[in-house]
């Protein structure tokens, strides 16, 4: 298996509060990695570290055996992310705000029309590519977030939380296109707090809590090491795991 | 290069058509130019009448309130969300900060030479070739107030804070500028708080040029402006944090 992402001994403090304590763990080409872990584990921040959003206090990130410090902006343009919250502008409609962000990874003409048509194509907004997001229900929100983040045919997307807050028809529309993506060559990282969605997707668990990593195994391999806790379901392993005591820090 | 066009140019669409800097940048000084004229019209002569007087002060009072429009023009991708998208994209800092710089003073600078244009040809006001000096000045005042705008946008992280630590500068600019009613230098403190608003000097090189067809002071503040402006975008792009749009 192709490693195209090496995490080493990751640190990151705030306000003298260690937020990520020294992980460590590898992507390999073609995983969806189901990111998982309680509020405030420290996922949001290490997101933030891999995009380069903020540097690391210690260890090192690397893209394709490079330190990706040494060359931000190669790396960036490999990457997409879907964020949590919706991130495009009311303003412009959907084809334009996929062409404008596709526009920022030196796409231009006929190349930019293309993959914007492509992107609005594979997630289903190609008849509304005229129309502006004010108009869109939620799922076609969450699609046309999807689609500004995969335009430029990233190699690594990143997903935090894509299908929050919609019904189960449009989730299980992205969760198609997730797989789809993930067929054609794209390396997911997928965040998420519906274990079942993990359960369907992913291919490998990688689980955080209090800054550092429980659990970085397949997902088969990680429901048989935990059979003996009587059961198979990726939610009670968790809990198991992590407890269930309330989590009310942001991560 | 690459992405400073595509920002730049999305920057240019959505100053163009944001109906608030369009309001206080053309309608609310065209109106009132229009009241304050109104209103004092009996105070002026029929040479020199109170809208020829009200166009030429109140326009770059309202292209200093730019200030705060720009600030929040520099918040925008914070409110938008699209903050993480631009910076997680391969753009420079400086290809961000350049291009909201181009764009607030492209559309502000227009915004100036329009209302000033408008104004003139309503009411009548006799520019006698100062047209384009006064233009100019406008213009690179537009550049100074998004220098100042951009900055501080992104100096302050709470814009209610930043408004109020604007809004009464500005006002006392204004009022001691001459912008709402003329200001005699009558006694020392009166002269010495004229002194510190930077109004006084815009308009007083405004009238000299209209009706002593003098540009000297005119001239000098143009070049103030500019290299005040290079500086503070300067400044901006090396002090830009990402957190300030976060």
């Amino acid at each position: 298996m192709e490693t195209i992402l090496k995490v080493t001994d990751l640190k990151k403090s705030y306000h003298g509060k260690e937020v990520v304590s020294g992980i460590s763990f590898q992507v390999f080409k073609k995983d969806i990695i189901g990111f998982i872990g309680p509020n405030g584990a420290g996922k949001s921040t290490t997101i933030n570290l891999l995009t380069a959003l903020f540097p690391p206090d210690t260890g090192q990130i690397y893209y394709n055996q490079e330190d990706i410090h040494n060359n931000l902006k190669s790396y960036k343009r490999t990457l997409g992310i879907v964020p949590q919250d919706l991130a495009f502008y009311e303003d412009l409609t959907a084809y334009d705000n996929v062409s404008f962000f596709c526009s920022l990874y030196r796409y231009r003409g006929k190349a930019l029309k293309y993959q914007v048509k492509e992107a609005l194509e594979f997630v289903g907004l190609w008849d509304r590519r005229g129309d502006y997001p004010t108009t869109f229900s939620g799922g076609m929100k969450r699609r046309l977030n999807i689609a500004c983040a995969i335009a430029h045919s990233p190699e690594l997307l990143i997903m935090d939380e894509p299908t929050v807050g919609i019904d189960p028809q449009s989730r299980n529309h992205i969760l198609e296109t997730v797989n789809t993506l993930n067929q054609r060559g794209t390396t997911i990282i997928y965040i998420s707090h519906y274990m079942e969605e993990i359960e369907t997707l992913c291919n490998r668990i990688l689980l955080m809590d209090k800054g550092t990593i429980l659990e970085d195994t397949q997902k088969t391999d990680y429901k048989m090491k935990y059979k003996s806790l009587g059961t198979g379901s990726l939610e009670d392993i968790f809990l198991k795991l992590t407890g269930t005591a309330l989590r009310d820090a942001n991560d | 290069m690459h992405t400073f066009l595509p920002l730049f140019l999305l920057g240019l669409r959505k100053r163009s058509k944001d109906s608030f800097i369009l309001f206080y940048n053309i309608l609310f000084p065209a109106i009132i130019i229009l009241l304050l004229g109104y209103l004092t019209v009996k105070s002026y002569s029929k040479e020199f009448t109170s809208y020829h007087y009200y166009t030429l002060v109140i326009i770059p009072f309202c292209a200093l309130m730019g200030i705060i429009t720009v600030a929040y023009v520099a918040k925008e991708d914070k409110l938008s969300n699209t903050s993480c998208r631009l910076l997680t994209a391969p753009i420079s800092n400086a290809a961000l900060v350049l291009a909201k710089f181009l764009s607030c003073f492209i559309v502000l600078a227009l915004c100036n030479i329009i209302t000033l244009g408008l104004s003139v040809f309503l009411y009548q006001l006799p520019m006698n070739n100062s047209f384009v000096p006064c233009a100019a000045l406008l213009t690179m005042e537009a550049a100074v107030v998004t220098g100042i705008g951009l900055y501080l946008g992104y100096a302050f992280h709470k814009m209610e804070a930043l408004k109020n630590f604007l809004n009464l500068p500005i006002v006392l600019w204004g009022l001691f500028g001459g912008s709402f009613f003329p200001i005699a230098s009558n006694t020392l403190t009166l002269t010495t708080l004229r002194r510190f608003s930077p109004l006084t000097y815009i308009n007083r090189s405004i009238f000299e040029a209209v009706y002593d067809n003098r540009l000297t002071l005119l001239t000098f503040l143009i070049v103030i402006f500019t290299l005040f402006s290079i500086l503070l975008l300067f400044l901006t792009i090396k002090q830009f944090k990402k957190e300030a749009i976060l």
